[in-house]
């Protein structure tokens, strides 16, 4: 299942690649829980738009939060294709809605580039672009798309 | 002194164990001795206790604690075989040698022991030793708490304070000072009772409980293996294989509700773990501030979740603090008074059907409600036109808001103004009430209510909308059903009249932002919440149900209305509401619509 792009002897970054709109997106293996299909949600009165909800993963309770709604799109239909990818961010456990889960992959870090211009992804999410033979690849920092959405979370509240 | 390295670290931590539990034993029985101090039975322990520590040390070659321990150890043996008789003094070197022995043992489990300057407080127990009643002690009532560390730390610059032959200065400076603040550090709270933290003792009956149920419950699974066999072979007809499904099932359930029953019971303790770091805590307190206290303690075996006798720790220490600084008066205004001079505060815990009832009870000067409805004016806490239409108790509650405190004067002792709403919030955090009931001139009575455990909270489950929610049902007063013309609008609100009382209406819908909260009839359920009584209204009442609670994410932490969430049968995550919460949010956006006393309707 690896599509091995080229490996150099230098390191690699080895990725969980995942589509949100138009955009494909990538975030280290070692980062990811697991994945998992889109379950039933309890919503969460009063909490920000991008919080779908809460689901019960095997027990725990964990918040569920729209990647597409956090990048300012619209939520789509969920379908077959939808995803929860389940990450672990200072301690806690949070889920991340994506349209589709593509693949696990390698890449050399030196193919990595810092962030160049943008589509609608916000800029300060991104930890690099990565090139992969004739696409590209964003590295998502997602200990800092967590500590925004705690931040948002705090001031909507506040301000509720 | 630096080479005293752990052997084995299963010995180093059955020392450390063992010694904790020792010297808490001992911080109370030397408080003890100070009452009772011809009381050979209490002096007896104290040196077994002490001699125990020096003897483990000593072979697991903790030199510096053994050397320590016994210089203690030689002043109860003199103290023992008539001497010399008890001090403020000697008790004063006792104590210290015990806390001092707790931060070394603190360090030791923290990853080694230091570099200690014993020799003052050695010295200083040497001379208690050989001087008894005539001691000659720098400080001549006992009240500074840390007398042999103020020489010690004034020792560099200018000769010792007290001119004793034992006492000489012959350690480094530099090691002194990182000591005595470490001392300092340690002493005002006189955290001693870590060991409780790591270990549990558990009844042996219990766990024999617990293993019979395990095996009963292997029973079971095999019984169920055997039930899908049948049905894989088609060796019997599917209703006798039905039947036998629904047994296994019905088995099932009792024996994990009482693994449940049982495997909480091994996490419940005495709640004398933390009961028994108050008589040394008043002592310390009361002395610092020159009043003369009893302390009585009742109830110290109620027993409760291990999680929550560490939890209560701290907002029972602010508690009886506050109790001994705003609560008591001194002892000559006591007099003046016509009451005894000695104070009393009394500590009791007992068990109430499912949750534990903690009180602390003064008979100081009380709180005046004129008081605390002055100042909460001040801070803008209420408007003038509110208060008007509430009960003293419910004026004497603004002492829980955050940023209120109606201390004259701050004092290190009990906090800034940053003491009583956190009680409130750490209660809340274990699904805990506070209630405070205060006669002015008579004491005041601080009464905490906690689940037994935290794990299971009985609910009552409501639905708005599509959505189901769960109430904590010991906020849950009653419920009723309500029909359209039973509700008013009033300035800013709704009330209900039920039966002969009017109680502020708050529609769940509203609170938690759903988007079409129905206007119609629907059910009540009234919550109460100390003396504040308010009806909640909602579509459905779904029936009861004790479901074990979940934290929330962090993420919601700053969700006043949410308290955890839950699982239903079906999986799915059920939101558990705070009705304190809930209070709150209503009462926020009620004063910003209306700020003239939008739920007037409370108590009229």
């Amino acid at each position: 299942m690896a599509s091995t792009a080229t490996v150099s002897a230098g390191e690699e970054l080895q990725l969980v690649s995942f589509r949100v709109d138009e955009e494909e997106f990538g975030l280290e293996i070692l980062r990811v829980q697991e994945i998992i299909r889109v379950q039933q949600m309890t919503r969460v009165p009063g909490s920000p738009d991008f919080i779908e909800g809460v689901i019960n993963l095997r027990g725990r309770v964990i918040p569920v939060i729209s990647l597409r709604k956090r990048f300012g799109l619209t939520q789509t239909e969920i379908d077959k294709q939808t995803r929860i990818v389940v990450v672990e961010i200072n301690g806690s456990v949070l889920g991340f809605m994506v349209d589709a889960v593509s693949e696990v992959l390698r890449l050399p870090v030196h193919t990595v580039e810092p962030t160049p211009r943008l589509g609608r992804v916000e800029r300060e999410y991104v930890r690099g672009v990565g090139k992969l033979e004739n696409r590209l690849l964003i590295l998502l920092d997602i200990d800092r798309l967590m500590s925004e959405a705690e931040e948002a979370v705090c001031s909507e509240m506040t301000h509720a | 002194m630096n080479n005293e390295m752990a052997e084995d670290p299963a010995l180093v931590e059955e020392f450390l164990t063992e010694s904790e539990e020792l010297l808490e034993g001992m911080d109370q029985d030397l408080i003890l001795l100070e009452t009772e101090p011809r009381n050979a039975e209490i002096l007896n322990r104290v040196f077994r206790a002490l001699h125990t520590i020096k003897g483990t040390s000593g072979f697991l070659g903790f030199e510096s604690i053994v050397g320590l321990s016994h210089q203690a150890e030689e002043v109860l043996n003199a103290l023992r075989h008539g001497g010399i008789q008890v001090t403020t003094a000697i008790m004063d070197a006792l104590l210290m040698s015990r806390d001092q022995l707790g931060i070394m043992l603190n360090d030791l489990r923290q990853g080694g022991l230091k570099v200690y300057a014993l020799d003052a407080l050695i010295a200083e127990l040497g001379r208690a030793q050989s001087s008894g009643a005539a001691v000659h002690h720098p400080v001549a009532s006992g009240n500074l708490q840390t007398p042999v560390l103020r020489v010690m730390s004034a020792a560099p610059e200018s000769p010792p304070i007290v001119a004793a032959p034992a006492f000489e200065p012959e350690f480094e400076p530099a090691a002194i000072s990182a000591d005595a603040a470490v001392a300092s550090r340690n002493r005002p709270d006189a955290k001693s009772g870590d060991a409780t933290a790591h270990t549990l003792r558990v009844d042996v009956g219990k766990l024999d409980e617990l293993v019979n149920l395990i095996g009963e419950l292997v029973l079971e699974r095999n019984r169920l293996a055997q039930i899908s066999r049948d049905l894989a072979s088609q060796a019997d007809d599917p209703r006798t294989i039905a039947e036998a499904l629904s047994l296994c099932a019905s088995r099932l359930s009792f024996i994990t509700d009482e693994l449940q029953t049982s495997g909480l019971k091994t996490r419940m303790m005495p709640i004398d773990a933390v009961f028994r770091k108050f008589p040394r805590l008043v002592r310390d307190v009361a002395n610092d501030l020159g009043k003369e206290v009893e302390l009585v303690v009742r109830g110290e075996d109620t027993e409760l979740d291990k999680t929550m006798v560490e939890l209560v720790g701290d907002p029972l220490i602010h508690l009886v603090r506050n109790s001994l600084d705003h609560g008591l008066e001194m002892p000559d205004a006591r007099v003046a008074k016509g009451k005894p001079r000695k104070g009393i505060i009394r500590l009791e815990a007992r068990q109430e059907s499912d949750q534990i009832v903690i009180s602390i009870r003064d008979d100081g000067a009380g709180i005046d409600p004129e008081r605390v409805a002055r100042k909460a004016l001040e801070k803008g806490l209420v408007t003038t036109e509110r208060l008007r239409s509430l009960s003293p108790a419910e004026v004497l509650d603004f002492i829980f808001l955050p940023g209120f405190s109606t201390a004259e004067k701050t004092s290190n002792l009990s906090g800034r103004g940053v003491g009583m709403d956190v009680v409130r919030s750490n209660l809340k955090k274990m699904n805990g009430t506070v209630r405070l009931e205060s006669v002015v001139g008579a004491g005041t009575t601080i009464e905490l209510r906690l689940p037994l455990t935290l794990a299971i909270l009985p609910v009552l489950l409501v639905r708005v909308r599509e959505d189901v929610y769960a109430l904590p049902l010991r906020s849950v007063i009653e419920t009723a059903r309500i029909q359209r013309r039973e509700v008013h609008r009033v300035e800013g609100g709704e009330i209900l009249h039920l039966r002969d009382r009017t109680l502020p209406l708050l529609r769940l819908g509203r609170i938690l932002q759903h988007a079409d909260a129905v206007d119609g009839d629907g059910r009540a359920v009234i919550l109460g919440m100390g003396e504040r009584r308010v009806a909640l209204l909602v579509d459905q009442l779904l029936g009861q149900e004790s479901t074990v609670i979940k934290p929330l994410s962090s993420l919601f932490h700053n969700m006043a209305c949410l308290s955890g969430a839950t699982i239903s049968g079906d999986g799915r995550v059920r939101l558990v509401l705070d009705p304190a919460g809930i209070l709150a949010a209503a009462e926020a956006s009620a004063s910003l619509a209306a700020p003239t006393g939008a739920v007037r309707g409370a108590s009229a």
